[in-house]
């Protein structure tokens, strides 16, 4: 990593950036840009250190220049092949109503590639990514970030895709009927109703609350959350195939879903998450 | 951790400065102005205070060259202001290229000074801190796009 290198060997590097950033007009920067551009030739250090981890294989260690010339051109790439994944994310995406999905998909991240500083500010995610995503996302910032956001957004979509639009529609106006312009993730809501039809068996009839607070009666907490890892595992592999990335995406929200259920049964109010209708499928 | 190396940076540069200080004498002779390693040295040392005060990182360091070449045939600097009027010259130059911005380079703004103070500064330190370069500041930030206010234009 960059702190393998002494700071002689990092200094001619922000030298010659900060000559690119004035275009040699002025030989001196404000503290605060220097600072910046300081952490921009460390996160780029830093994403040649990254991709070998990843397991290209180097028997040398390199000087800080090549580390640092390198990681530009990784992370150039790394831009370039976000902007594809976007794209073809793009062709599929459906906000389901959703305006903050909506938004955050075709204006924010569209502004990200638009502005984003590849040798001066890699280390900005620049967008706020107001839509939430299950879990946390990728804090190593800059295109590290918004790769693994639209990674997410697209294993989402691909979920999403697997039932029909109808039955979405109805559980988001059935949870709440203006989750147009509400800032939740709207997965979330449409797979908790998924699994519930799965482990009470109701395939194609209306959800009895009574069948699921038998259930959840019957087990406990971790029992529950083990359950709902293993249907939702089962569910992905019939519908998908193995997809590990998909199942170890969605699975992030099955720790508050099971809380979430058992709170509820306390609070004798389990309908409150769950939209009962027929023919879901 | 950066900022403290960056702040150190300045100082790394010293060493490395007094020689190119004292190169620009062969020039600076034919209008009798010379300056001795311990000269260089008061300038470098004001020099890293200036940059300190200023919150400034100078990775260069030929600042000091080009006010010497570009004042050095002021009618208004003797051999018994010179080392005075050039760190002088130093400290206004770095609060000027925080005031204005970074909207102007170097160069722009050493020639400007120059203009001022052989002009109508007439040798004035004072007056081109306080009024002449005032207003050039001023100026700048009320055209670029940085100063405050500039974006309601975009709205």
């Amino acid at each position: 990593m960059s702190d393998e290198y002494a700071i002689d060997e990092i200094m001619p590097i922000l030298s010659d950036l900060v000559d690119k950033f004035t275009s040699y007009d002025s030989s001196s920067v404000t503290l605060k840009r220097a600072n910046s551009l300081m952490e921009a030739v460390i996160f780029t250090i830093n994403a040649f250190y990254t991709s070998i981890s990843n397991g290209t294989i180097i028997y040398k260690k390199p000087s800080a220049k090549i580390a640092y010339e390198n990681g530009y051109d990784i992370l150039c790439k790394r831009v370039a092949n976000t902007r594809k994944k976007y794209n073809e994310i793009a062709i599929i995406f459906d906000d389901y109503g959703n305006n903050n999905y909506r938004d955050t998909f075709y204006k924010g991240i569209s502004a990200f590639f638009m502005k984003y500083d590849v040798r001066f500010s890699p280390c900005e995610t620049v967008i706020t990514m107001d839509y939430p995503i299950i879990g946390n996302i990728c804090n190593n910032g800059g295109i590290f970030t918004v790769e693994d956001y639209i990674e997410k957004i697209g294993l989402e979509q691909k979920f999403l895709s697997l039932l029909t639009k109808d039955f979405i529609y109805k559980v988001l106006n059935e949870y709440q009927a203006d989750y147009r312009d509400q800032f939740y993730n709207i997965c979330s809501i449409i797979l908790r109703n998924v699994l519930i039809r799965c482990i009470t068996n109701d395939q194609s009839t209306e959800i009895d609350v009574l069948k699921l607070e038998i259930f959840l009666k019957g087990h406990t907490i971790t029992e529950t959350k083990f359950i709902l890892r293993t249907v939702l595992e089962k569910y992905i592999n019939e519908k998908l195939g193995d997809k590990n990335k998909l199942y170890s995406y969605l699975s992030g929200d099955l720790e508050n879903f099971a809380s979430r259920l058992y709170i509820n049964l306390e609070n004798n109010c389990l309908d409150r998450i769950l939209y009962i209708d027929k023919g879901w499928k | 951790m950066e900022i403290d190396v960056l702040k150190s940076f300045n100082n790394l540069l010293k060493e490395r400065r007094i020689e190119s200080i004292l190169n620009t004498n062969s020039y600076t002779g034919k209008f009798s102005l010379q300056l001795t390693s311990e000269d260089a040295l008061k300038i470098l040392d004001r020099r890293i205070v200036t940059l300190k005060e200023q919150e400034r990182v100078d990775f260069r360091g030929d600042v000091i060259d080009k006010l010497i070449f570009s004042f050095c045939d002021s009618c208004y600097i003797d051999q018994d202001n010179y080392v005075e009027t050039l760190i002088g010259l130093q400290e206004i130059f770095y609060y000027y290229k925080n005031e204005s911005l970074d909207e102007c380079s170097d160069d722009e703004l050493i020639k400007y000074m120059t203009i001022c103070f052989n002009g109508v500064c007439q040798g004035s330190l004072e007056n081109l801190y306080d009024t002449v370069l005032e207003n050039f500041a001023r100026d700048i930030r009320n055209r670029t796009k940085g100063f405050i206010g500039r974006y309601k234009e975009d709205e």
